[in-house]
């Protein structure tokens, strides 16, 4: 339905490199970005995580913003390093060339600066030039602003899924002849509030993720952001275009506020939905980027999902949060320019700690890059919630 | 891509959750601080459940569950919610709990509640409902990302029947903060809003929800979103801009601003936030009836849901209600309406509705 | 035992947020999960949490914390076998 989707730019920020052609090294050389908890000090500094080089100044010059005009959060100065790099690569000139929009996603929000300060707010005024920064919405606009956006901005916060589902309605915008361009993406920056809530769900794994490993035992939190620039096939510039967003689903599992099933159906649905959308068939995906935390829910729902829906064909699969860790409200986006990598480089990407096999499943996970023809990849990005979303990347 | 308006739940600071029509009396409060009025949940909830749920919790499932029994109990194709701030309480709680207790926390649940799509997956898991699902947190954008997702869905036709909800709460600490930046007038009537010619507005929160359709029939009898569109002005709020931007959206309607009847606009008792809608009444809105909205609701990143549910009875009931007219007290019925609002001088949202046939 | 067990009753009520239940309206033996109280798993973690921050016993093995939270009664000996080995 509607006109095609294409991706023309890529921007992404993260443990394992800034830019894609750091990330990529990090892939061929199999170097996880997962170690200790630097940039914040907390109880649980034993706890790995996968933390974004920089220090807080470093970004900012990175980024190459006037502080004293502005107030950035870690969480936004992600967004602009990731966003400036997919608006440049995409040969963006101007937010009026063409009919532009921004959807962004986010879960922690301004949370950085909300934590450092919320204490001494409730006693005094000193930080009150802070306050505007704390919600969700303070990154896409520093965002939007920065590069001249004026219509059609929004945030969508719905946990791990967040920036998938940002990518989805991108698209959509994009197919109703709403928009002719949109930046999409995500960011979450490493806070003491969401380390210490997963800490107290009992989910983060003491020694660093396993996805997919018979013996995983938890996920390991991460930080980063990445962008995305979507264009309509009539406005986009043919050597630009990577790939085409071909199918996406979004459902919910309706099952349990923060856990998915057993057999997972949730899963099962949104990447069925997903196929449906894109008019494929699970034979046509020839790798499927996983959602593949490291609990021992999500992976054996998602592992059975896989199972059940690709039944005996099953894709090269990998779940690559052993090297970003789990980026939360960025991931889904983060994943998205790894789809979009994987086909531009025509390789199906690796995962990292497993040892050994799921007693459930049939399959291992993709342990080395493997340059093969790449023609469609599936990404999945499950939240807390239940909210399920499905990805589908094509090469053009 | 227009929806119908088919049903509405809201939770407010006016009474209007045992009611669809306007409330008879307007309820005042001598405060700079609105509280929803709020039903027994105990009626629209089931209680065991109750115990877990955070005031926002309670507010989004009661409105919505008020809204679906009107729509029939119709299962909704997707559950869309916008929110500001999500669910505050339970953040500020957790966050607490992390500082005051040098992370030893002591309750996990705060923090499972805390995520911004709490109220939209807590719908759909008491429905089992496993179709479209999404918030939206964007400040003065929430609401109207909302409805443009819902009437995409429909014009998509992946859906027939959307709920669609704009909530916020307002807490104790977020109006502390504010007062730091001078958000707040100084306690008033709600009613007298208008006439304080001080800085600062009235905090408020609510709960709105509606049934958007694909159709209703007959035709003639429906209230109808015909379009929403939002535009953003980081470096401040201009006449003329905002005019042009109003016109384009009138003329993608095939209309001008001559064909308008109504405008109800998101003026919130504040003079600096105020200048452009007064601006806009002297050299824009000539001929229109003029309403204003904030002093039944007070101000909150959402508020345009209420608005959508005063606009729809308005229309729906071919009456403009006592005390929120600008111009004259008594206006006559209007077909079709305007709700402009802008949060900041800077998150700028229209939505146009009309009654019937346009 | 029968002051701690008690005193458990009402931590449970406000920790899980109880409103309509009263101390009496369940005894030690009352099954806490499935039937009985009725809790889930969410409840389970804020429980673990509870017998953590406020009587400094850790239940860190999935079997035991089925066996110790099962209920009232069961909390209250891990509590106290607790307390023995403190001395």
């Amino acid at each position: 339905m509607g006109t095609r989707v294409f991706v023309t730019g890529l921007g992404i920020i993260s443990a394992i490199g800034n830019g894609t052609e750091e990330t990529l090294d990090s892939f061929n050389k199999l170097k996880s970005g997962i170690g200790r908890l630097t940039h914040i000090k907390s109880l649980h500094d034993n706890i790995p995580v996968a933390e974004v080089a920089f220090a807080y100044n470093d970004l900012l010059n990175i980024a190459g913003v006037q502080h004293s005009l502005n107030i950035y959060t870690r969480n936004t100065l992600l967004a602009i390093i990731a966003a400036s790099q997919a608006v440049e690569n995409s040969g963006w000139l101007n937010a009026f060339e063409k009919r532009t929009g921004a959807v962004f996603a986010t879960t922690v929000g301004g949370m950085d600066f909300n934590e450092k300060y919320y204490k001494s707010l409730l006693e005094s005024d000193q930080y009150k030039d802070f306050i505007n920064v704390f919600d969700s919405a303070d990154c896409g606009e520093k965002v939007a602003s920065h590069f001249g956006i004026s219509r059609n901005i929004t945030t969508i916060s719905t946990a791990c899924s967040s920036s998938a589902n940002a990518i989805i309605l991108g698209s959509r915008l994009i197919k109703n002849g709403k928009l002719d361009r949109v930046l999409v993406g995500g960011t979450d920056a490493l806070t003491r509030f969401t380390l210490n809530g997963f800490f107290a769900l009992e989910i983060l794994s003491p020694k660093g993720c396993t996805p997919f490993d018979r013996d995983r035992n938890g996920l390991t939190i991460g930080e980063g952001a990445a962008f995305l620039i979507l264009e309509s096939e009539e406005v986009a510039d043919p050597q630009k275009v990577i790939c085409e967003v071909s199918g996406f689903a979004n459902i919910n599992e309706a099952y349990h506020a923060t856990a998915s099933t057993a057999d997972g159906f949730g899963a099962a649905m949104a990447m069925t939905k997903a196929l449906l959308s894109a008019e494929l068939n699970p034979s046509d995906i020839t790798y499927i980027n996983a959602h593949g935390t490291g609990t021992e829910i999500n992976d054996l729902s998602e592992g059975k999902a896989i199972e059940n829906v690709f039944n005996g064909a099953i894709p090269r699969v990998s779940s690559t949060k052993g090297f970003t860790g789990h980026t939360l409200g960025a991931a889904g986006a983060i994943e998205a320019v790894f789809s979009a990598l994987a086909i531009r480089e025509q390789k199906a990407l690796p995962g990292l700690g497993f040892k050994n096999r799921m007693p459930e499943l049939s399959f291992d996970p993709q342990l080395k890059p493997e340059t093969m023809k790449v023609k469609h990849v599936m990404s999945n990005s499950f939240g807390f919630g239940g909210s399920n979303a499905t990805l589908i990347f094509s090469k053009v | 891509m227009r929806a119908f308006i088919k049903s509405s739940g809201v939770i407010s600071p006016q009474l209007t959750h045992n009611i669809t029509a306007f409330p008879e009396q307007l309820h005042e409060v001598n405060d700079n601080r609105l509280a929803c009025l709020e039903p027994d949940y105990r009626n629209l909830i089931n209680p065991l459940l109750l115990r877990r749920m955070p005031r926002i919790l309670k507010m989004g499932l009661a409105a919505s569950q008020l809204c679906i029994t009107r729509a029939g109990n119709v299962i909704p194709d997707g559950i869309i919610v916008g929110t500001g701030l999500g669910c505050l309480d339970n953040l500020e709680k957790f966050l607490m709990d992390v500082i005051n207790n040098n992370e030893h926390v002591t309750s996990v649940l705060p923090f499972i509640n805390s995520t911004h799509n709490a109220v939209a997956a807590q719908i759909s898991l008491l429905l089992k409902n496993h179709n479209y699902n999404i918030t939206y947190c964007h400040r003065g954008f929430s609401f109207e990302s909302a409805i443009q997702d819902a009437m995409m869905l429909i014009g998509e036709k992946q859906a027939e029947n959307v709920l669609v909800g704009g909530i916020d709460e307002c807490t104790t600490d977020f109006l502390l903060l504010h007062s730091y930046l001078n958000a707040w007038k100084k306690p008033l009537s709600n009613l007298e809003l208008l006439s304080d010619k001080n800085p600062g507005t009235i905090a408020g929160e609510g709960s709105a929800f509606f049934m958007l359709s694909g159709q209703m029939e007959p035709l003639e009898n429906g209230v109808v979103i015909e379009d929403v569109h939002t535009f953003f002005t980081p470096e401040g709020a201009d006449l003329k801009v905002i005019t042009s931007e109003i016109s384009q959206f009138l003329e993608n309607q095939n209309l001008s601003v001559h064909d308008l009847q109504g405008v109800l606009l998101g003026i919130n008792g504040d003079p600096d936030h105020d200048d452009c809608f007064y601006a806009l009444l002297r050299e824009y809105f000539h001929n229109q009836t003029a309403l204003y909205y904030k002093h039944l609701c007070g101000e909150y990143y959402t508020s345009s849901a209420f608005a959508l549910w005063l606009g729809s009875v308005i229309l729906g009931e071919s009456q403009i209600p006592r005390g929120i007219t600008l111009k004259t007290d008594i206006a006559q019925p209007i077909k079709n309406l305007l709700i402009y609002n802008q949060i900041n001088n800077s998150e700028h949202s229209l939505i146009f509705l009309h009654y019937g046939r346009l | 035992m029968e002051e701690l067990i008690k005193q458990l009753k009402l931590d449970i009520i406000e920790a899980l947020s109880l409103e309509d239940v009263v101390a009496d309206d369940f005894d030690a033996e009352t099954p806490l999960f499935v039937e009985g109280l009725g809790l889930d798993s969410i409840d389970a973690l804020e429980l673990i949490l509870l017998m953590e921050r406020k009587y400094g016993v850790k239940v860190e093995d999935p079997k035991e914390r089925r066996n110790v939270l099962r209920n009232v009664r069961a909390m209250a000996e891990c509590i106290m076998e607790h307390r023995n080995k403190q001395k």
